[in-house]
């Protein structure tokens, strides 16, 4: 096992230099001798790979063994060399320095070629371990790197995929306001005509007053006033149908206090064109109180958009249409339910349970995504909202429910 | 110890010999300098070196009691101003070369039973 060893020697006294050198090569290894210190470090430097040993003498010209010593400990390539130091000198300085300065062995003269034997052999294999042990380490500390690079490779891949994900849930919801516009298009074009019929026929009055030689003030004022809250009525409409048209990203600083209730009467400009040419009959009864919910006004608008417009369409062919929205406090005044209730037709049990599902919809081709309910489920998660159904034939409700915002549950959410 | 051992030992031996007769002259310089005063300190330093290297020489070609005997004379002289063993030193070189030639001729046992006789006379 020892075979192929190349041990330094350091020597300046001939004899004793190749006595040495016969001992050591009598056991197999490869000697090579140097006849002083400055000799030694200027082979090991040119063959910093090749020596597993150094067995120096003390006393030398030049550089003595201590000096050598110290040049190869100071080296980085050469410092985990084993190395003996070989000398007569019964010196406590030289024994302690050396062994400060790192020598691995401290070896009298006369030495007896046993123990010298061992003693190489110890240090050859020791070092040979280390040598593998430093060799695995470096093979592992590469394999790490390489899994690391794959690993950071995935990972960019996976937030390039979140990053698209993100994108095309964006472009969901926008297709999903699309289509609940396209629903109520007709609806809030009837609701933008009547102010306009008022305004055309306050007009025309406004005309004929006018040509008169003499008016009355107070009524042509009267007229201005409600020409000027038809006009308002239909820059409120075209204002929330832009704000809720608009395809951005919502940042999270667009988180605020909602008045629910005055969210659920706002939304009147979306549906209430459908209400109306569905002869629908609507009735609202909200809690009374300062009590509000937190979040994405745009998120809240959805969900109630969404539960409204199925209402409708689901009583498309029945008898008695009444749409009821009401919202209570429950909970010790912690949460707000708000239940949505229609007379339609109902939800078969067989497909309860799919409503909420992507894609899942009962709606003829063209009039809906199926997305509508995953979206409400999906909303419901971020503001930390609940939904459950009831349904039979006639009366179909929705039941949310959401925590109440109080100073603390602003720090609080997750 | 094989004959390959032996052989490699008497090579050795002869190199060693040729080398302690130089380094004996020059034990031997030195030793006289020092009785006619002129040496200087750098010289009894150097003496030391030369019998230091000597003796583990000797050990190398196990030649123990002539190790031994050399050991005993480093620690004779210690300032180089001791006339007694600069005189007992002289008289001990005589003595070894002796013994080398002795050894040389391959008297070893001869050679060693003359020396260790007389090292205990070194210490006196």
């Amino acid at each position: 096992m020892l075979d192929k060893y190349s041990i330094l020697i350091v020597e300046d006294i001939p004899v004793q230099a190749k006595k040495l050198q016969y001992v050591l090569q009598k056991l197999g290894h490869n000697v090579v001798w140097k006849e002083d210190g400055v000799l030694a470090y200027e082979e090991l430097q040119k063959n910093s790979e090749r020596y597993h040993l150094v067995i120096s003498d003390y006393q030398m010209p030049n550089w003595d063994g201590i000096q050598l010593l110290e040049a190869i400990k100071l080296n980085d390539k050469l410092k985990k060399i084993p190395f003996i130091l070989l000398t007569t000198i019964e010196d406590e300085n030289i024994f302690f320095k050396s062994l400060q300065l790192g020598a691995s062995e401290f070896l009298n003269k006369p030495y007896r070629q046993e123990e010298l034997k061992l003693r190489c052999q110890n240090l050859i294999l020791l070092y040979e371990y280390q040598s593998l042990i430093e060799k695995e380490n470096q093979n592992l500390f590469n394999e790490l790197l390489e899994k690391n690079q794959i690993l950071e490779h995935k990972l960019a891949e996976l937030s390039k995929t979140h990053t698209q994900l993100q994108q095309m849930q964006t472009d969901l919801v926008q297709a999903s306001k699309m289509a609940s516009l396209g629903t109520m298009g007709a609806g809030m074009a009837h609701e933008i005509n009547n102010p306009l019929t008022i305004i055309k026929s306050y007009n025309s009055r406004l005309k004929a007053i006018l040509d008169k030689e003499e008016f009355d003030k107070t009524r042509v004022d009267k007229i201005n006033t409600s020409i000027d809250n038809a006009v308002n009525r239909i820059m409120s409409i075209v204002k929330h149908l832009k704000a809720f048209a608009r395809n951005e990203k919502i940042s999270d600083s667009e988180r605020a206090t909602i008045d629910i209730n005055q969210l659920l009467s706002d939304l009147r400009d979306f549906y209430g064109g459908l209400v109306i040419s569905n002869n629908i009959t609507v009735s609202e009864q909200f809690f009374s109180g300062d009590y509000k919910l937190f979040g994405f006004r745009t998120v809240y608008e959805q969900i109630f958009l969404n539960l409204i417009n199925n209402a409708i369409d689901a009583m498309e062919t029945s008898p008695v249409k009444t749409l009821d929205i009401s919202t209570e406090l429950i909970d010790d005044n912690q949460k707000i339910l708000a239940t949505i209730r229609d007379s339609g037709r109902g939800i078969p049990k067989e497909i309860m349970d799919k409503i909420y599902d992507p894609f899942f919809t009962t709606k003829a081709p063209n009039k809906g995504t199926g997305l509508g309910m995953s979206l409400v489920r999906s909303y419901l998660k971020e503001c930390n909202g609940t939904i459950s159904c009831q349904s039979e034939p006639g009366k179909t409700e929705f039941f949310l429910t959401f925590p109440i915002y109080t100073n603390n549950s602003k720090d609080t959410k997750q | 110890m094989n004959n390959e051992d032996q052989e490699f030992l008497e090579t050795l031996k002869e190199e060693f010999f040729a080398e302690a007769e130089d380094s004996l002259d020059e034990c031997e310089k030195i030793l006289m300098n020092l009785e006619s005063k002129s040496a200087k300190s750098e010289d009894v330093k150097n003496y030391k070196r030369i019998l230091h290297s000597m003796k583990g020489s000797a050990h190398a070609v196990d030649l123990k009691k002539l190790a031994e005997a050399l050991h005993k004379m480093e620690d004779l002289i210690q300032n180089g101003d001791e006339p007694k063993a600069i005189d007992l030193s002289l008289k001990f070189i005589d003595l070894i070369r002796s013994f080398v030639e002795l050894a040389r001729q391959g008297e070893d046992a001869k050679a060693c039973s003359d020396l260790a006789a007389i090292i205990p006379d070194i210490h006196k």
